[in-house]
């Protein structure tokens, strides 16, 4: 097969976990808040969809128990900010270094392993090749689904306006009788839910879990949402220039002799460059990490 | 807004961490006593337990300075885990080579070269930070990434030995003293004369922090960038400088690691130290005694972790260690204590 | 009949300042209600906990004798009262149309909205651009914006912070128009000022309040503005306000000009200025705020002139460091002068913070952090550093008074005719005309990103308004 036969297939598939982190991402900053926990997000759904599917046999039960898991977190994380005032990035640090611990934790526990978890079963057994399976996937259909929605829904309805005034005067959105907090505090959950359907998606796609499977695609998505300068859709397809990195690395590394720590790089090298290019906080949410009072 | 007392965060952070161990045993299946007696046992418990908690206390301490000058700049270093492994291999690289030199020369040698590569390793965050405007706690993540990769093509590139991860032991007289060559009960522990070099940094820290110029012009534009800019002081400058010390100082956590325990640098060597110096300096909140007390905690977490690692995973730590920085950050959180009490106020009112 | 009442709200910040002592009024419907004091009197603390904006410590807010329930401001608007902020309460990277749409709950349906906003366009007589960027409005404009949005939701009880204190003074009539439109309809108008005038001309009752408690409430007499009645009645409306502390600074008569300190001159974004700042003299600049008052200071700092000396206008943002000590606010930017090499010396830094705490009357404790210090104390840091400044000759003060009481103004006052007379060059530049013609030798004035002219501080008010307002005498 050409290489771009296979890229291309590979970088949709694997897209999804970026570009879901990221318009879960885009979500929660909109609303004012910074979310440096969304690779927490991933991989705690990443953990809860497996353990669950593996506990019920049941993998629609897995999706919902990632997309609850991840709920929480975010749950967790918005409380904290908006309702407590504790600072974004000390509550995204301590959520990423449970998540990453607790799997671990969880993993050696449940499942006697430090690597990976056993298997999971599909979710569906779809028919054809790479493209049509990755196409047809019913976790890539609802993120699309759920990209589209969270475009319009930013755009047109009174919890979208809520979440930009919220983002872009507190002050004067609480003055106009928005709750801000609990605008936020809903903004964050239902945004980790968001980047928790890229987490399941992502146990799912390797059939299993695997210790520290997120791989700092959370953290690559916060850029994205950076350089996307808040916009879903923007965010999404700069996803897709990352994903085709790490599809790009996992081509070459079957195909060529090349390092796999140079290819394992290329994404955080990209974002790295890709930095240079925004100019100092353009366009940001001028009341991201401000309180309402 | 009062910030709660440095030596109450402490408490709080031990009595916190005790708690949220004990309920983790607890759901685990485990003893909660049994445990906590082991976790005593093999921490404080013995002279070679002390050894080990206190080597693992001395990178914490280091990374914890780090991040806490960058902070004190407005600035989250969270890099100082990728500034420490680039300074570690540069240590062991450079030490590799420096064979014939005398000790005393070369070890001061071998420590500028950990703050000159920890201060490289944070530059480029820094210049995209003044230029570019780039906030940089995405780009210190992505550096740490970056450093993964960078230390796995160096080691497979040639700079380890043949057929292993690790690079070619250092002279011994560039090798920091262990400490069980005075403390026989310290035999077996990793626990060096780096201890006293991080005392040193911690009192070097202080003083630059609190009594010079330059370190107060850091924490002032941390406080205020905007009016420090009014009055002329330079803002840009002093930004770029803090982050390229604190990746100075994270670099020199490299002394307890390569220079006191091993005596080469391996992939892996000294990895989290960057992460828990981080929740150190977050839960210490500028007190340079609390970050020794909390890095002691941190370490006996965690060499309390591997002693209790047949019965409880010791990943549980890193989760005891969240826990806390949650605990110690909503003891500071205005929110928290006005919630309590208008809970009171409402109940006490008359309807 | 009385719509809203404020039954002896109580309001303490930070337990220090009372902002507001046992206040009582009631709001009658068909009216336009001023409450007017100066500056930190306690006017927007009393409202903004009538718009459910701020807690009261103790007391209530009743609306048809019914308590605000729960207090806070979609509580209020619920049981309709709006309030429209001194500060606009408008998203600037959101539409008119959105702004709007956020003073209301349920379902978003803008194109709905948009009909009944222009529906309220018409009734008030004004028009708005629906689909800009709030960022985009002129002042009256969001001003405008800010009314459609509170009649919308049919308030009762409408609540202007300071309307006027940005706006032209053809403007000021279109507004108080809009107002008694709004009042006749039923609605009772309440008018935060502390512009005399305008309660003399448009208000039916006044409240005064001075230090946090409320003197007196009155009708304003009807009937012209230069009638016997009314005149004694603003005669004592006006005493009532300043209360009988007497401005010193008012008498101190400056001495002759000496040499020429400061040259100013093609000022980008102010066209027109040429300006020179004498030794011994006190050079005022007049006119509404954002007409190019801040492109002259940037100038000026931009010269890195270490003779010249400023005080920022906003001490919050560019001049203080909240968390630091008062001492370390007085010496920032200078600890060159009190550090021995790399370190700092204690003794020295103290002697000069004391030394400069004495410059603008600081009396309180040097080691109190700043956040634990009134407005007031705030002020005298940044003032008192500004003044200390080693060789600065020229001394630049941008409302050098604002968000201060009383007292520490008249203090700070005092202290800058002090460096006057000692041969500096002082500009100050206020859109506080009282401030200016206490303080300058004479006043220019800018209006429109250009300079209209120049005045003696005793010009008459209507002629100092009309040049500020139109660049026109």
């Amino acid at each position: 097969m050409s290489i771009l036969g296979s890229v291309l297939p590979e970088t949709l598939r694997m897209s999804v976990p970026y570009a879901m982190a990221a318009a879960g991402g885009v979500l929660c900053e909109r609303s004012g808040v910074v979310n440096i926990g969304l690779e927490g997000v991933l991989l705690t759904s990443s953990f809860a969809s497996v353990a669950c599917a593996l506990a019920t046999h049941s993998p629609v039960l897995g999706v919902v128990a990632g997309l609850v898991a991840g709920g929480a977190v975010g749950l967790l994380h918005g409380t904290l900010f908006a309702r407590l005032r504790v600072n974004a990035i000390v509550s995204g640090v301590a959520i990423n270094l449970a998540a990453a611990g607790g799997t671990r934790f969880l993993l050696r526990g449940w499942f006697g392993s430090s690597s990976n978890s056993p298997d999971i079963p599909a979710l569906v057994a779809l028919p054809g090749g790479p493209f049509t399976r990755t196409l047809l996937d019913p976790l890539f259909l609802l993120s699309v689904v759920s990209v589209v929605v969270l475009t319009l829904a930013l755009s047109r309805t009174r919890f979208g306006l809520d979440v930009r005034a919220s983002g872009e005067d507190p002050v004067a959105a609480h003055a106009l009788g928005v709750d801000v907090v609990r605008t936020r505090v809903l903004a964050v959950t239902l945004g980790s839910v968001l980047c928790a359907l890229g987490g399941v998606a992502l146990s799912y796609d390797q059939h299993q879990f695997q210790s520290g499977m997120s791989g700092g695609r959370g953290f690559i998505a916060l850029a994205a949402v950076i350089l996307s300068r808040w916009r879903p859709a923007l965010a999404v397809v700069l996803c897709l220039g990352f994903a085709s990195l790490d599809a790009l690395g996992n081509v070459l590394q079957n195909s060529t002799h090349l390092p796999p720590d140079a290819l394992s790089m290329l994404p955080f090298v990209a974002t790295l460059a890709s930095l240079f290019l925004v100019k100092r906080g353009q366009l940001a949410p001028e009341g991201l990490g401000k309180h309402a009072d | 807004m009062k910030a709660t007392h440095p030596g109450a965060r402490v408490l709080l952070g031990v009595l916190v961490a005790c708690i949220a161990f004990e309920v983790m045993v607890f759901l685990y299946g485990e003893s909660p006593r049994e445990m906590l007696s082991l976790l005593y046992e093999g921490t404080w418990g013995s002279v070679y337990g002390v050894g080990q908690v206190l080597y693992k206390a001395t990178p914490l301490f280091i990374t914890a300075l780090a991040v806490d000058f960058g902070l004190r700049a407005g600035l989250f270093n969270i890099g100082t885990e990728g500034q420490l492994s680039i300074a570690s291999l540069a240590v062991a690289v450079a030490g590799s080579h420096l064979g014939m030199m005398p000790g005393a020369l070369g070890i001061v040698l071998l420590f500028a070269v950990a703050v000159v590569s920890g201060a490289l390793y944070a530059a480029l965050p820094a210049l995209l930070k003044v230029r570019f405007g780039a906030h940089e706690v995405i780009s210190t993540i992505m550096m740490n990434r970056v450093a993964d990769g960078l230390v796995g093509l160096a080691l497979g590139a040639g700079l380890a030995l043949p057929g292993t991860v690790q690079t070619t032991p250092l002279a011994p007289q560039l090798t920091l003293t262990k400490l069980e060559a005075w403390v026989p009960g310290l035999s077996g522990s990793s626990v060096s004369t780096a201890v006293f070099v991080a005392a040193l940094v911690g009192v070097v820290y202080w003083v630059v922090v609190s009594r010079s110029r330059f370190g107060r012009e850091v924490t002032f534009v941390g406080w205020n960038p905007v009016a420090c800019a009014h009055e002329r002081i330079p803002v840009a400058r002093r930004t770029v400088q803090a982050l390229l010390l604190s990746g100075a100082i994270a670099g020199l956590a490299s002394s307890a690691t390569v220079l006191g325990a091993k005596g080469y640098f391996e992939q892996g060597l000294g990895a989290g130290a960057g992460f828990s110096g981080l929740a150190v300096a977050l839960i210490a909140k500028r007190n340079i005694p609390s970050m020794i007390f909390v890095a002691l905690l941190f370490g006996t977490l965690q060499q309390g972790g591997l002693f209790i690692n047949g019965h409880v995973p010791k990943e549980a730590m890193e989760v005891l260690f969240a826990v806390v920085i949650v605990a110690v950050a909503l003891s500071d959180s205005p929110s928290v204590l006005a919630l309590l009490t208008r809970r009171r106020a409402r109940a006490g009112a008359p309807s | 009949m009385a719509i809203l009442e404020l039954r002896s709200l109580c309001k303490t910040y930070g337990g220090e300042n009372l902002a507001v002592k046992d206040a009582s009024v009631a709001f009658d419907k068909g009216r336009v209600h001023a409450v007017c004091g100066e500056n930190g009197a306690g006017k927007s603390t009393l409202l903004r906990m009538a718009a459910g904006l701020v807690l009261p410590d103790e007391g209530a807010v009743l609306v048809d004798g019914k308590p605000l329930a729960p207090h806070t401001p979609s509580g209020a608007r619920a049981m309709g009262v709006a309030m429209v902020t001194q500060h606009f309460a408008l998203a600037p990277a959101l539409t008119v149309l959105e702004n709007i749409a956020l003073g209301e709950r349920g379902p978003l349906d803008l194109e709905k909205l948009a009909v009944r906003v222009a529906a309220v366009e018409k009734r008030l007589g004004v028009s708005l651009s629906l689909s800009a960027r709030a960022s985009e409005l002129s002042v009256g404009d969001k001003q405008r914006t800010e009314l459609c949005r509170a009649l919308l939701s049919s308030a009762r009880v409408l609540i202007l912070d300071e309307p006027t204190a940005i706006l032209a003074r053809s403007e000021v009539t279109v507004l108080y128009t809009l107002l008694r439109k709004i009042a006749d309809e039923g609605t009772a108008v309440v008018v935060v000022t502390h512009k005399l005038d305008e309660i003399a001309e448009f208000c039916d009752a006044v409240t005064v309040m001075r230090r946090g408690v409320i003197l007196l409430t009155s009708d304003v007499p009807k009937g012209d503005r230069s009638s016997a009645e009314k005149a004694a009645f603003m005669q004592d409306v006006t005493q009532q306000i300043m209360g009988e502390a007497k401005d010193v600074a008012k008498d101190r008569k400056s001495k002759e000009p000496g040499a020429a300190l400061l040259s100013v001159a093609d000022v980008a974004g102010l066209s027109g200025l040429s300006l020179t700042v004498h030794a011994g003299e006190v050079v005022g600049v007049a006119g509404i705020e954002g007409n190019g008052q801040s492109e002259l200071v940037l100038a000026l700092f931009r010269r890195a002139d270490p003779n010249i000396s400023f005080v920022h206008e906003d001490r919050h943002l560019m001049g203080l460091l909240l968390p630091a000590t008062a001492a370390e606010n007085l010496v920032l930017g200078d600890l060159d002068l009190v550090s021995r090499g790399p370190l700092i010396d204690a003794a020295l830094l103290m002697a000069e913070a004391e030394s400069r705490a004495k410059r603008s009357a600081y009396t309180q404790s040097l080691s109190l952090l700043a956040s634990e210090l009134s407005g007031g104390n705030q002020q005298k840091l940044v003032v008192g550093r500004a003044l200390g400044r080693k060789n600065a000759r020229v001394f630049v003060f941008v409302h050098p008074t604002r968000g201060v009481d009383i007292g520490a103004a008249r203090e700070i006052h005092a202290r800058i005719l002090d460096v006057r007379d000692s041969g500096a060059a002082v500009l100050v530049i206020s859109s506080d005309t009282d401030e200016l013609r206490t303080l300058a030798t004479r006043i220019v004035v800018v209006a429109k990103h250009a300079f209209a002219g120049e005045v003696p501080p005793d010009v008459p008010e209507e002629k100092l308004g009309r040049l500020m307002l139109s660049g026109e005498a």
